[in-house]
C-alpha cells in the first residue's frame, strides 16, 4: 500500500537517510527501528512532505507522493502522528479533534469519526473541553493518535508514540494500536520500544546510520541476534 | 457639574466608537503575524491609501465614502493577494529584517506617491452624515459617522473574533500560529491561509479607511502614526492575541479622546502612549498574553 523506493534525503548536504526502500501492504502493521539519529523521523518527514527527497519516490497504492505538498498528502490518505505529540496547546480536546478531520474524505464522517475514537480512548469524551496543553502525557498521546485517526487515513504513521510515558500507559497505547490493526488500518510504527512494536508488527525494519541494515518477520526480528545485542539488551 | 459629567461621557462613547476601528485595524496585524510571523511596517499606509482612493472617489465622481466601501473593499483584498503573492510571500523564509526593509520601502514609496498625486495639504472627505447628530437621551449626542464606524467596525472585528474561535479557518488560523509544522501534518494548507489572512489584514484597511475619511483628516506622511496605532493595539493586548488587540482598541480610543478632552494638544496626543507603556510595566506581556 505505501512503498518508499531508493530514497535518499537529509537537510543540508549530507543526506540524512540513503536509498531507503520500504514496504508496508494493506493492513500490515510494519516497526521501524533504530536507535536515535538513524533517520527514522527524516524518512516519516519524507512520507508527509515536510522535507522533500533528494532521490527516490514515494507511492501510496499507485499514486506517486513524492512531488505533493504535505496537505495533498493527508488528503491522499496518509497521516502522521508526530514525535512528541505536537497538539495545538491552547485548543481543546475536541478542537484538535476537528483539526485531524479536515481533508476532504473525513470532513462528511466527523460525527462517526468522533465516535470512533472517543469509544477507543474515552478520556477523549470526559476531557473533550479540556485544552490540549494541560493533559498529561499519557492522555496528549491518546489525543493526538486519535486527531491522526479523525483524517480516515488509509495509512498512519506513528512515530515514537510511546516515548516519554509511564509503562501502564505505554501499555494503554499498544493496546489500543493492536485494536487498530485488528480493524485492518495500515500502520508504520517507529519505536524505541523495540520489544512491543516487533511483538506486534508483521514486518520490521532496522534503520542505522541512515540506512536499513537488517528486515524480516517481526518475529524474525525479536528472535535475530543483532537485533537482542543492539537494541535488546540480551 | 452636570454638564461635565456629560461632556466627559460623550468623550468616552466618542472614544469607544473609535476604539472599535483602532482594533479592527490592529487585528489585521495580530492575524497576519499570528499565520506569518511577519510584520507589515506599511499597515497604516496602506489604510491612508485606502482613504485617499476615497477622495479620488469622490473628487472624480462625486461617491460617497460609504458607497466607496463596495469598491475599496473587495479592490484591497486583491491587492493584498498580489502583494502577498509577489512581494510578502518571498520574504517568509529570509531573515525578519527583510520583510522590515520591504514594507518600510513600501512606506516611503505610497508616502511620496500619494503626495506626488494628492499634494502635501489637509484633506478630508465629506460623508452624507457628516453633519447628523444622533441623542441618546438628554445625556448626550454622538455624531452620526462615528456611530457608522463604532457599528460596522465593532461588529466586523468581533465577527472576525468569532471567525476566528469557531469556525473550521479560524482552526487552521489557530493552528499554524501554535504549531505550523503540525498544522501541515493535519493537512492545513498553509500557504493558502496565510495568503487569505494576508489578503483579509489589507481588506480590513480598505474598510476602516472609507469610515474615517470624514473623522480623521489625511495627509501624505499620516499612515506611520496609524501603524503605531495598530502596532500598540496588537503588543498591548499580549502579542498574537485576538480579543486583546481588540480590548485595547477600546483602551485606545477612549485614553486618546479622554487625553485631547483633558489636556489637549500635544499632551492630551501623548496619552494614549504614556497608558501604553503604564500597562506595559505592570503586565508586560500585554492585557491577555501569557507567559
Amino acid at each position: 500500500m505505501l512503498s518508499v523506493d531508493h530514497v535518499t534525503a537529509g537537510y543540508g548536504v549530507v543526506p540524512v537517510i540513503r536509498e531507503i526502500f520500504l514496504e508496508v501492504g494493506e493492513g500490515e502493521t510494519v516497526a521501524l527501528i533504530g536507535g536515535n539519529g538513524a533517520g527514522k523521523s527524516t524518512l516519516l518527514k519524507v512520507i508527509s512532505g515536510l522535507i522533500k527527497p533528494k532521490g527516490g519516490r514515494v507511492f501510496l497504492e499507485r499514486t506517486e507522493l513524492t512531488a505533493l505538498a504535505p496537505h495533498q498528502i493527508v488528503d491522499k490518505g496518509v497521516i502522521q502522528v508526530p514525535e512528541g505529540r505536537r497538539l495545538f496547546p491552547r485548543m481543546n480536546v475536541r478542537e484538535n479533534l476537528l483539526l485531524g478531520g479536515r481533508n476532504v474524505r473525513a470532513r462528511q464522517n466527523i460525527a462517526p469519526l468522533l465516535e470512533r475514537v472517543q469509544i477507543l480512548f474515552p478520556i477523549l469524551k470526559t476531557k473533550e473541553k479540556q485544552e490540549a496543553g494541560t493533559l498529561s502525557g499519557g492522555e496528549q498521546q491518546m489525543v493526538a493518535i486519535a486527531r491522526g485517526l479523525m483524517a480516515m487515513p488509509k495509512v498512519i504513521l506513528l512515530d515514537e508514540p510511546s516515548l516519554g510515558l509511564s509503562p501502564l500507559i505505554v501499555g494503554v497505547i499498544f493496546a489500543a494500536l493492536s485494536q487498530l490493526k485488528q480493524q485492518g488500518l495500515t500502520i508504520l510504527l517507529v519505536e524505541q520500544n523495540v520489544r512491543l512494536s516487533l511483538k506486534i508488527a508483521e514486518k520490521g525494519y532496522v534503520l542505522e546510520n541512515g540506512r536499513i541494515v537488517l528486515s524480516g518477520s517481526g518475529k524474525s526480528l525479536l528472535e535475530n541476534g543483532q537485533v537482542k545485542a543492539s537494541y535488546l539488551g540480551i | 457639574m452636570k454638564m461635565d459629567v456629560s461632556v466627559a461621557l460623550g468623550a468616552v462613547i466618542q472614544g469607544v466608537m473609535m476604539g472599535a476601528i483602532y482594533g479592527l485595524i490592529g487585528l489585521g496585524i495580530t492575524m497576519v503575524f499570528a499565520v506569518t510571523g511577519m510584520l507589515n511596517f506599511a499597515h497604516g499606509d496602506f489604510m491612508s491609501l485606502a482613504m485617499y482612493l476615497c477622495l479620488a472617489l469622490h473628487t472624480a465622481f462625486n461617491l460617497d465614502p460609504y458607497l466607496s466601501l463596495f469598491v475599496t473593499v473587495p479592490a484591497f483584498f486583491v491587492l493584498g493577494l498580489l502583494l502577498y503573492h509577489f512581494f510578502f510571500r518571498r520574504t517568509l523564509k529570509a531573515e525578519i529584517l527583510m520583510v522590515v526593509q520591504l514594507t518600510l520601502g513600501m512606506v516611503f514609496i505610497i508616502e511620496n506617491g500619494v503626495l506626488m498625486v494628492f499634494g502635501p495639504d489637509y484633506r478630508s472627505v465629506p460623508n452624507f452624515l457628516l453633519t447628523t447628530v444622533v441623542s441618546m437621551g438628554d445625556m448626550f449626542a454622538v455624531r452620526g459617522t462615528y456611530l457608522v464606524t463604532f457599528l460596522v467596525g465593532g461588529a466586523v472585528g468581533f465577527g472576525l473574533y468569532w471567525l476566528i474561535e469557531s469556525t473550521d479557518l479560524g482552526r487552521q488560523i489557530r493552528a499554524i500560529a501554535q504549531d505550523r509544522e503540525a498544522a501541515q501534518l493535519m493537512g492545513v494548507n498553509v500557504a493558502r491561509v496565510q495568503m487569505l489572512i494576508f489578503a483579509i489584514g489589507i481588506a480590513l484597511l480598505g474598510l476602516a479607511g472609507p469610515l474615517l475619511t470624514s473623522i480623521l483628516t489625511m495627509e501624505p506622511y499620516f499612515g506611520l502614526h496609524l501603524t503605531l496605532f495598530a502596532f500598540i493595539t496588537f503588543v498591548m493586548g499580549g502579542v498574537g492575541n485576538f480579543l486583546g488587540t481588540l480590548i485595547a482598541g477600546y483602551i485606545l480610543g477612549v485614553t486618546e479622546s479622554m487625553g485631547m478632552l483633558y489636556l489637549g494638544g500635544y499632551y492630551g496626543a501623548a496619552v494614549p502612549y504614556a497608558i501604553f507603556v503604564l500597562l506595559l510595566i505592570f503586565r508586560p506581556h500585554g492585557i491577555l498574553g501569557t507567559k
